[in-house]
């Protein structure tokens, strides 16, 4: 009886000191792997996760920072959970964030939020993410106009795969059939796949996303990319016309942005040091390969310009959160 | 390249010291994590992914789907010996694994689970390597109207799952419908019945909800009932902490059936090793000789979903390698491993990256492998486990349970949840109300209710898309059939128990 009782003891022993080890693990992070911690809102295996990843990698493998500094994942409330740790961390030199626009939308959609953007330490926005719109490589649209002057003629009848209705697809969507004066229906999924698999179903007609998410089934001849949103052609699809181009005026469209922002109240030398960090990673060439894989355009806002890029996107953001009716803040 | 070829060269590649190394680090990972409950797959792989990355493409995916699928083998401990389900798919599991610990067969459940795993395991890597192609299209081709109908369809099965009375497994599944819709609206962006708590903006975590409503449950039960009896039988000899060669045989049809069954559905993204474990359940319980075994702690109600579960593997390495599209949390982790490899998972991967892609597969052969010689050795000392005293028991049942649900999302809110769906669950083993409906359509009702606002948003509200569309209308067609056969079957079988009280 006692042997068995030993035996369970050290099981669970062994049980719980597995459980610490993977806390700290994915955990604090400091001591051995250097002192500075990058966290984003996504689970590993997401799109920000997965380029915090990458930009890390290059800054290491060209050696701006001497280890990989550990990405910490607070997936919790979209956004929310990642943004009180940091305010939870004030005046910490070594705590960055991988921010994206979800970062300024949901804490307008929830009452005492608590948190905002504007309570962290700017750093700079890196690059910008254009969304491209795609079909199935087999539909008669071949530019975005195509598209729109269908949809003028039999509105309510194609449909658009895309996210939550407060994702930047959506948001686009309402942009879009305001300054065009047609309509289309939004269709939400939960993840990328399941809005690939939808238009090469045929359930749906365009989809909206980053270069990346749709390059090898473009590669593969599955599907096509019918138009650029914004002003910028990308490198990734070079031969691909912009909306400006075809005639369609998309300045009020809200922008998917990567930037890195610090905990609050951070040092301004560690600022500095950040921002000279980045500045040397933009210039790399893994970088620039990274960039054109991913469709991003370099942009390296720092200091006033990024603040005020920011001031803009939260003012379009907020006005069509605001329409939806989703507005929680105010 | 052709399948045979494929598979030739990537055993030849997966056969070299460091990747079988890794291998073998990989399954020994996966199935100390899958016994954990919390810290699933996903988190190891992330803790585990900065080392990865330095290592060759191959040898770092053969390591990260050893954790994947070694975490299946580990995911039944808990489930049989203290009714802990650590991932949804091992909730059925808990119903007939628990029971025949509580009866002393804690070893052959353990056991069988281990060789249904093996069989399964096999017989999905097999599908995955020769039918990858032709599933990928069957996967394409489901949408939202396939969906609803195949959700429809999981609901009825899962009242099935009640036992006696079906109203009482129907309470059960509204319960848990209920809980399903907490979170964030998709498709509004509303907050529903969160009461404006953020933590429950993402919806209600599961695993503080499966291991509060089983585990903790059913701790409070034995606490009140004061018993000092032993809890569980363990015999002392050997053999019998194995399964028998006629438990063996008696399960052979269920891992079978299980395997393809798991297969099949492992294919579909989302979908998963959940609707794929309890319904091969169903399956296995409908063509069983000893269906009235079911529930009360039978060898083939362990065999059929942990065959199912394991075989989901293959299934959905499917989309994953072909399409680039995952099909479950790991599989998305995965996914961002590729990424950050530089492979960029797509419908060309098999084409660009044999060289990385045959090594993943073959090396899920040798896995299952591995994992069978190396979870058989564990079964009996598990199973002594069970002789404990409760005192020490129930304190370890809760502090497993706690540390599993704080390390999900490091969140004290959580262990809340749990103490709430704790009692929950002891209120409902009170009244008789079975828990593995309200778990099982906790887990259904976001896919079905997505699929169905989706296919509704579709044909402008007519619900007429549903038989349009052949794969919807057979299913729909398959779910008509089960009501009639569960109003029928029901009468009948409570004739044939009167009987037998009768005889007794």
């Amino acid at each position: 009886m006692i042997r068995f009782r030993k035996v369970l003891t050290s099981a669970i022993a062994i049980l719980a000191l597995l459980g610490v080890a993977a806390c700290s693990g994915s955990g604090s992070g400091g001591g051995k792997s250097g002192p500075v911690e990058v966290v984003t809102h996504n689970a590993v295996g997401g799109g920000s996760d997965v380029f915090t990843r990458q930009m890390i990698k290059v800054m290491y493998d060209n050696k701006i920072i001497p280890t990989q500094w550990p990405v910490r994942n607070v997936p919790a409330g979209d956004s929310i959970g990642a943004m009180s740790y940091m305010i939870d961390r004030k005046g910490n030199a070594g705590l960055l964030a991988q921010v994206t626009p979800t970062w300024l939308a949901t804490p307008m959609t929830v009452a005492n939020a608590q948190v905002g953007l504007d309570m962290l330490t700017p750093i700079a926005l890196v690059a910008t993410e254009p969304q491209v719109i795609v079909t199935n490589a087999k539909s008669p649209f071949n530019t975005f106009s195509d598209f729109v002057a269908e949809a003028k003629k039999s509105p309510d009848t194609l449909v658009q795969a895309g996210g939550s209705s407060t994702a930047n697809d959506a948001l686009t969507r309402l942009v879009l059939q305001d300054t065009l004066g047609a309509k289309w229906k939004f269709l939400s999924f939960e993840d990328t796949g399941s809005r690939i698999t939808a238009l090469l179903r045929n359930d749906a007609n365009i989809m909206l996303g980053s270069a990346s998410d749709v390059a090898e089934q473009v590669k593969a001849g599955q599907l096509k990319v019918i138009a650029v949103v914004g002003d910028q052609r990308l490198d990734t699809f070079p031969d691909v016309s912009t909306t400006t181009e075809q005639g369609i005026d998309s300045a009020k469209v809200p922008v998917q942005f990567r930037a890195v922002m610090g905990a609050p109240d951070m040092p301004t030398d560690a600022v500095q040091g950040y921002q000279d960090d980045l500045t040397k990673m933009v210039e790399t060439d893994g970088w620039k390969t990274l960039a054109k894989d991913n469709g991003l355009v370099t942009q390296n806002l720092q200091d006033d310009k990024f603040t005020s890029y920011l001031k803009d996107q939260t003012d379009i953001v907020g006005g069509l959160l605001a329409g939806l009716g989703l507005r929680k803040d105010q | 390249m052709n399948a045979i070829d494929g598979l030739m060269s990537g055993l030849e590649a997966a056969f070299t010291p460091t990747n079988l190394l890794w291998l073998v680090v990989g399954c020994l990972l996966g199935t100390l994590v899958g016994i954990l409950p919390g810290l699933g797959p996903p988190a190891t792989i992330a803790i585990l992914l900065p080392l990865a990355t330095g290592f060759e493409p191959a040898t770092g995916l053969i390591m990260m789907a050893g954790i994947y699928y070694g975490a299946k083998y580990g995911g039944s401990t808990t489930s049989i010996l203290l009714n802990i389900p650590g991932e949804s798919s091992s909730v059925v599991t808990c119903i007939d694994g628990y029971e025949m610990a509580k009866q002393g067969r804690a070893g052959p459940a353990l056991g069988i689970a281990a060789i249904a795993s093996f069989v399964a395991g096999t017989i999905g890597v097999i599908g995955l390597t020769f039918l990858a192609p032709l599933a990928a299209d069957v996967a394409v081709n489901f949408g939202p109207p396939e969906y609803s109908a195949l959700m429809l369809f999981a609901l009825l099965l899962v009242i099935m799952l009640a036992g006696d009375s079906m109203l009482k497994g129907f309470i059960s599944m509204v319960i848990g419908l209920f809980l399903a819709t907490i979170g964030t609206d998709l498709f509004s962006g509303e907050q529903r019945f969160t009461g404006g708590q953020i933590e429950l903006a993402g919806g209600v975590e599961f695993i503080a909800l499966s291991v509060g409503i089983f585990a903790i449950g059913e701790v409070l039960v034995n606490i009140e009932e004061k018993t000092e009896k032993q809890l569980f039988k363990v015999p002392t000899k050997i053999r019998e902490l194995l399964p028998s060669m006629k438990d063996i045989k008696q399960s052979t049809p269920a891992m079978l059936q299980g395997g393809i069954v798991g297969f099949i559905i492992g294919i579909l993204p989302g979908a998963g090793s959940t609707v794929a474990s309890f319904v091969s359940y169903i399956i296995a319980k409908k063509t069983s000789r000893h269906p009235e075994e079911f529930g009360k702690g039978s060898i083939e109600g362990v065999a059929a979903p942990e065959a199912a579960n394991n075989s989901e593997t293959g299934g959905a390495m499917v989309p994953l390698l072909t399409m680039g599209i995952p099909g479950s949390g790991t599989g998305a982790v995965l996914l961002g491993a590729l990424v950050l490899y530089g492979l960029n998972p797509g419908p060309l991967l098999f084409h660009e990256h044999a060289d990385v892609v045959w090594p993943i597969i073959a090396s899920m052969y040798l896995g299952n492998v591995v994992l069978v010689i190396m979870n058989l050795p564990m079964v009996p000392l598990f199973a002594k486990l069970l002789n404990t005293p409760y005192k020490v028991l129930y304190p370890a049942i809760l502090l497993i349970s706690v540390v599993g649900v704080y390390s999900v999302n490091f969140s004290m809110f959580d262990v809340g949840l749990l103490a709430v769906f704790g009692l929950l669950g002891y209120v409902m083993r009170k009244l008789d109300i079975p828990p593995a409906p309200l778990v099982l359509a906790f887990v259904l009702g976001p896919i079905a209710e997505n699929a169905i606002r989706q296919s509704l948003l579709l044909s402008d509200n007519s619900p007429m898309i549903y038989l349009e569309r052949p794969i919807s209308a057979v299913l729909i067609g398959l779910a008509v059939l089960l009501l009639a056969v569960l109003g029928f079957g029901r009468k009948t079988r409570k004739v044939r128990e009167q009987l037998v009280d009768v005889d007794a």
